[in-house]
């Protein structure tokens, strides 16, 4: 499977192109800080989750694209995060906010480390994808069963949180405070799977999703290395979903089902799996024709479904892979001319 | 300069000087924009496009009237997908549009996404069909009123109801679905039976253990069995949707309509009467909201005038009973608007708390503690017929809602220990 990233921070071509990356993102991270006061609170809620759907990806395509295992229940670490978080600001467990976030990314990792453990020596392509679908309906069904989770009717009336750092406080009760703390949340993820993926982990990862025989050939222990790919996988979907919680203030069972657990799956392969960015602008494009198609019910299901066919059909690596194959043709006609 | 510029002038730097903007002159002279927020993808989609087109209906009719103070409704409309979090963009993005008028929540997974934004938009937000105990219980806050009977009031209603009309029935049984409000609506429909057994037929009845199924399940060949070898006459079934239809082809074949004296069903109505048609059980009772042809309906003006509307609109002879639903949830909020002489969130808040006003299926109050909406809870009974559509609401009982609504406890969840 070829690897394609955009080389956003990298040190060859000309200097507009080398600085054009990270001017660019900065510019649009700026943009999205102060979105409150550029957008009204619908457009910035849809704003908001798209983030979140684009952790929820970008975790996925760690799986996928870098590590060559497919989940079908992704949805299952990503309710983890989010019933975690609601429960705990809903019943007060007198725990800071970061620190909610933090066990709830590390019970994702947990939960992912124990099915790693178990399942992940044998258990590769539809074996293990199939044990994820598995993994999410049975929580489903715990969840369904839980009064003090709400049950059917989900976990609902969840406060946004303040956090105590000692010298000073900061209030995230109101949306705009919040989305801003999660503006900040997701560069610092984004910015951490973008290291590991860019790491000796992350090639590591890549070895191993190329061809395992040959990894394990030259040292790199294969069963380890998935494990850590799942547990970082299942760790960022569990964040995800615990930043979710008080951005929606109520989780519900939709995010506990098979059909959430395609929503990552549709960003990645729209966006293109084979790129860093690609989840991420899946995410964008997905959340857009949701927007865009708002008063036509039905209508953004079938545009999605459509563009996913052509998207397939003419550009397997998404529309990363369609844009850099405009950009490489251009070029090469540059160069010509 | 011309004279109407110069009053044009004066009346901008009077306004300005009042502080109010442009934006704000402007809502309060042109059309009243209500936000509409109903289901309609999804597996909600079949209750949602009905609570729509009594909403449309009831804008249709008040702008043929006039509209309120001279304005005309626009509805803004909105596809919340059956989906909490979907539901609360859409609010936010009404709210966000200026919309501070809401109509939405027709099921409950929807409604308790939205019924704690209200106070954050500054909106008014009625919720239509969510049966949910939450909504006027823990979740309660005063921009928020509940148009639809809750699961207490409703169940409880139709296990009274069905008791009441059949004394002779000792034993009772339900399938429901296992969820929370299979269960709950179960156990509100049996402590009902027994209560008002007593009185009915002189000694209480025996309610038998629920036997639980699967929402959308498709083969009910354990719980018929189940029910078969139980000594109950009386059977409330609590699935719904095709699931239900699925559980009375094979139910029937089996002589399950023989056994039973009566049945009470969840609310499938009409939707479990053109599918089963001719085989439809023939002493089926269901929690319904209207039926123009039968009274009280017949002779009530506005009923008529919704039936008549709602023909004209579909060419459809045969309206589903939620149109009302829909239609009278609009009529609520489009009253506090003329009591009010006012949009304002505020305003029209304080002019529904306690407002009494005439829907199709008589008089409604909102009680002011909670802001739920108390009005006659109707159940059809149906069976089969030869005409078209091949099965007949024979007749419908009735049962007043503020004799079987539980106290008022507004932010505090609602406990069956503390009522009974």
């Amino acid at each position: 499977m070829g690897q394609r990233t955009l080389n956003i921070g990298a040190t060859t071509g000309t200097p507009i192109t080398v600085w054009l990356g990270p001017v660019a993102l900065t510019i649009l991270v700026v943009l999205l800080y102060f979105a409150p006061h550029l957008v009204n609170p619908g457009i910035l809620f849809v704003v908001g989750m798209t983030l979140i759907q684009s952790v929820f990806a970008l975790s996925w395509n760690l799986l996928f694209g870098y590590t060559g295992l497919p989940s079908f229940g992704h949805a299952g670490f990503y309710a983890i995060g989010a019933y975690f978080t609601g429960a705990a600001l809903r019943y007060d467990f007198q725990l800071h906010f970061l620190v909610t976030l933090v066990i709830a990314g590390l019970l994702g990792a947990l939960v992912a480390l124990a099915i790693g453990v178990v399942a992940l020596k044998r258990l590769t392509g539809i074996f293990l994808a199939v044990l994820t679908v598995a993994l999410t309906e049975a929580l489903g069904k715990i969840i369904g069963f839980s009064p003090a989770l709400g049950e059917q009717d989900g976990l609902g009336n969840i406060p946004r949180p303040i956090m105590d750092f000692g010298l000073f406080t900061v209030d995230l009760t109101h949306g705009d405070d919040y989305y801003r703390f999660l503006v900040v949340a997701v560069v610092a993820i984004v910015a951490g799977l973008w290291w590991v993926v860019h790491s000796r982990l992350g090639r590591a990862f890549r070895a191993v999703r190329d061809d395992a025989d040959r990894a394990r050939f030259v040292g790199i222990d294969v069963l380890r290395y998935r494990v850590y790919s799942f547990m970082i996988s299942g760790g960022t979907a569990a964040l995800a979903g615990a930043l979710s919680a008080p951005l929606t203030r109520i989780v519900t069972l939709d995010q506990v089902n098979w059909l959430a657990s395609t929503q990552p799956i549709l960003n990645s392969l729209l966006g293109g799996f084979t790129s860093f960015w690609g989840p991420i602008v899946g995410s964008v494009a997905f959340s857009t024709i949701n927007y865009w198609t708002r008063s036509f019910p039905g209508l953004s299901e079938m545009m999605v479904g459509g563009i996913l066919v052509v998207v397939i059909l003419v550009a397997p690596t998404g529309i990363v892979g369609m844009l850099g194959k405009l950009r490489d043709r251009f070029t090469k006609n540059g160069d010509k001319a | 300069m011309k004279r109407r510029t110069v009053l044009k002038g004066m009346a901008a730097s009077a306004g300005a000087a009042l502080g109010m903007n442009a934006t704000y002159l402007r809502a309060q002279s042109g059309p009243i924009r209500v936000g509409v927020s109903y289901a309609l993808t999804g597996v909600g989609a079949p209750v949602g496009t009905q609570f729509l087109q009594g909403t449309e209906i009831a804008a249709m009719q008040v702008n043929r009237a006039g509209g309120i103070n001279g304005r005309e409704i626009e509805l803004i409309v909105r596809d919340d997908k059956y989906n909490s979090a979907e539901s609360v963009a859409v609010t936010r993005e009404l709210a966000g549009d200026g919309v501070n008028l809401i109509i939405g929540g027709s099921q409950t997974v929807t409604a308790l996404g939205i019924a704690p934004l209200a106070p954050e938009l500054g909106a008014l937000i009625v919720i239509a069909g969510a049966a949910g105990m939450p909504v006027t219980h823990q979740l309660f806050n005063k921009n928020i009123f509940r148009t639809v009977s809750n699961n207490y009031t409703q169940y409880g209603s139709f296990g009274r109801s069905l008791i009441e009309s059949h004394p002779d029935v000792k034993t009772w049984i339900s399938m429901a679905p296992d969820g929370d409000f299979g269960r709950d609506s179960a156990l509100f429909f049996g402590n009902a039976v027994k209560k008002y057994s007593v009185e009915a037929a002189g000694e209480e009845a025996t309610v038998l253990d629920t036997i639980y199924t699967q929402g959308t399940a498709t083969d009910f060949r354990t719980q018929i069995n189940a029910l078969m070898s139980s000594d109950a006459e009386g059977l409330y079934i609590g699935v719904a949707g095709a699931a239900q239809i699925s559980f009375f082809q094979q139910a029937r074949s089996v002589g399950l309509y023989d056994k039973f004296k009566v049945i009470g069903e969840v609310g499938n109505g009409e939707v479990t009467g053109k599918a089963m048609g001719r085989n439809t059980y023939p002493n089926l009772w269901s929690v319904s909201y209207w039926n123009h042809g039968l009274e009280p309906f017949k002779s009530n003006p506005l009923s008529q005038q919704l039936y008549d509307d709602y023909v004209d609109l579909t060419g459809d002879p045969f309206p589903p009973a939620l149109i009302m639903a829909g239609q009278r949830s609009a009529m609520g909020l489009f009253d506090g608007i003329r009591k009010a002489g006012s949009t304002e969130t505020e305003e029209v808040v304080a002019a529904m708390e306690g407002m009494t006003f005439d829907t199709p299926a008589g008089p409604c109050y909102f009680r002011p503690e909670d802001h739920q909406m108390l009005c006659t809870n109707y159940y059809s009974q149906m069976g089969p017929s030869r005409e078209e559509p091949y099965y007949d609401v024979m007749q419908m009982a009735q049962i007043d809602a503020a004799e079987m609504v539980e106290p008022a406890n507004p932010g505090k969840p609602f406990s069956l220990g503390e009522i009974e």
